[in-house]
């Protein structure tokens, strides 16, 4: 009995041994044994390579804005033209197609207007991106224009004089964030941190991306500022009469 | 000293501005280096409206660039497949043109401030089969290359004879018997076909297109009765009239070629 189920075993390992010879893929005829990743496929009675990379850089601005305000227009087609030209520079792309990939290299600019008054509009420009890495990004960059007076608005400019503008916002975020992001305390710590070390990260800001609405001060975070990128971004919307204490009353809803 | 002047009270009034800001809130200026737009919407005043390529769209100002890179190779499997040797020859010439297809593209897609981003890139490797008996197959090469702003293509040729019992490549010297020159040989009949084709008009060029130097004679094949030749336009002056193909038959060129040729099947 012994001596059978042993045969059936040997058999059966012979077996295997035998298909797994059999599945052995044969190597593709078309296949550059010197240059084994170039993908050469079979196609008709020929070897052919197709390769195809694209790069696609979109940007908009808003003209109505523009046209108000020269001083508006002006910084935002700077940055726009700053973040153009650093896409077409990095647009290298080093080598064979198959070391860097087939894209589609992408910088898609597109924004969003949010008026806190006639004279006061925050623009906030959302950027998408594909360089190449494993997914691609998203990031932002805020502006927060006054119209009438050509000029831009920072942070510290909507809190009174004194008040630490960082330090006051962060309690609030964190609060906001732990709410639908529990799990990840330690990158909402670090992602709100009020005055991060700028040794390793020079003009890192936590706060660097803001609107104002008619009633409320938006912060923006971008993915893996206060969460895992498949949390994607983040917002924080405090209400401005929640900062009536030490809100500029300029910008108070009613002034 | 007036700039130092100029600097030291701008400096002062960027710090004055700045002081009055905090205490007021008032908004903060912030000095760009882009000029100030003009009246035409959506035109960059950095480019200019010459050079413009933003586009108004709604409330927007747009711009789309977009650079699409393509290369699309093939030559003929089974050849490669049954003779190695012709797959290496072939496979180091397509990796040397692609290698600086890309080299070129690297070079100047990234380049912000041209025009070069806006180009059109692609390269296009045709290849045809050409046997000329069961041990003798050529392959002509076809490359098509664009690299530019312009819709005009680039086109070279490339060709190989191999003689697949013998694993190597035949050259065009190799088709004559010794003592014999193949250009000097090839010379008086490709140019009287070409003047028959285009006409005398074009003498001249013809005359320089097929001095007798290998230059002239690079891209050839072998058919089964004839040696094809294969001028690129612009070589013989006629580049309106694109690729001009001189077939010779073999039995032409009589004594002057081995033997070996001349078994026509």
């Amino acid at each position: 009995m012994r001596l059978k189920y042993g045969l059936a075993l040997l058999m059966s390992a012979g077996a295997v041994l035998v298909s797994a010879q059999d599945a052995t893929p044969t190597p593709d005829p078309c296949t550059d044994p010197v240059n084994m990743m170039i993908h050469w496929v079979t196609q008709n009675n020929d070897c052919a390579l197709h390769e195809e990379i694209s790069f696609t850089f979109n940007a908009s601005y808003p003209h109505d804005i523009a046209a108000q305000s020269p001083f508006a227009g002006s910084v935002m087609l700077n940055y726009i033209n700053e973040e153009r030209k650093q896409f077409w520079t990095n647009a290298t792309v080093g080598g064979t197609p198959e070391f860097f990939g087939s894209g589609p290299w992408t910088l898609d600019m597109s924004y969003e207007t949010f008026y806190h008054s006639p004279s006061v509009v925050s623009v906030l420009f959302d950027m998408y991106t594909y360089t190449g890495g494993a997914h691609p990004n998203t990031y932002f960059k805020t502006f927060t224009f006054d119209l009438e007076n050509e000029s831009l608005y920072t942070l510290e400019g909507l809190f009174q004089e004194g008040v630490d503008a960082r330090e006051t916002l962060a309690p609030i975020a964190r609060v906001q964030l732990q709410q639908t992001l529990a799990d990840f305390p330690d990158f909402i710590d670090t992602g709100t941190e009020p005055h991060p070390d700028t040794t390793t990260y020079p003009g890192l800001d936590n706060y660097a991306n803001w609107v104002l609405t008619e009633d409320a001060l938006v912060l923006y975070f971008p993915p893996y500022q206060v969460a895992p990128y498949v949390a994607g971004p983040q917002t924080v919307s405090i209400p401005l009469v929640d900062l009536q204490n030490v809100l500029n009353p300029a910008f108070l809803p009613g002034s | 000293m007036k700039i130092f002047k100029f600097i030291a009270l701008s400096s002062l009034f960027v710090v004055v501005g700045l002081i009055a800001a905090q205490d007021v809130a008032t908004p903060i200026p912030v000095v760009t280096d882009v000029p100030i737009p003009t009246q035409v919407p959506c035109v960059d005043p950095a480019v200019g409206a010459q050079n413009n390529r933003w586009q108004s769209q709604g409330s927007n100002c747009s711009l789309q660039e977009s650079v699409v890179i393509g290369v699309s190779v093939s030559y003929p499997q089974a050849l490669g497949e049954q003779y190695p040797f012709a797959k290496a020859i072939m496979l180091k010439y397509i990796n040397q043109v692609r290698r600086d297809f890309w080299e070129d593209v690297d070079t100047f897609v990234t380049r912000p401030d041209d025009d070069f981003h806006a180009w059109q890139w692609s390269l296009d490797i045709k290849s045809e089969i050409f046997q000329h008996s069961q041990t003798i197959a050529s392959v002509f090469f076809t490359t098509s290359l664009r690299t530019g702003g312009s819709t005009q293509e680039q086109t070279a040729f490339q060709t190989y004879t191999f003689d697949l019992a013998g694993s190597r490549t035949i050259a065009l010297r190799d088709l004559f018997v010794d003592g014999v020159d193949p250009y000097t040989t090839l010379a008086p009949l490709a140019s009287a076909k070409l003047r028959e084709k285009i006409g005398d008009g074009f003498m001249n060029a013809i005359v320089n297109g097929t001095i007798p130097v290998p230059e002239n004679y690079a891209a050839w094949v072998l058919n089964e009765t004839a040696l094809v030749l294969y001028f690129p336009g612009e070589r013989i002056g006629v580049a309106g009239l694109g690729t001009q193909v001189v077939t010779i038959p073999l039995v032409d060129l009589g004594p002057s070629l081995r033997p070996e040729f001349l078994q026509i099947p």
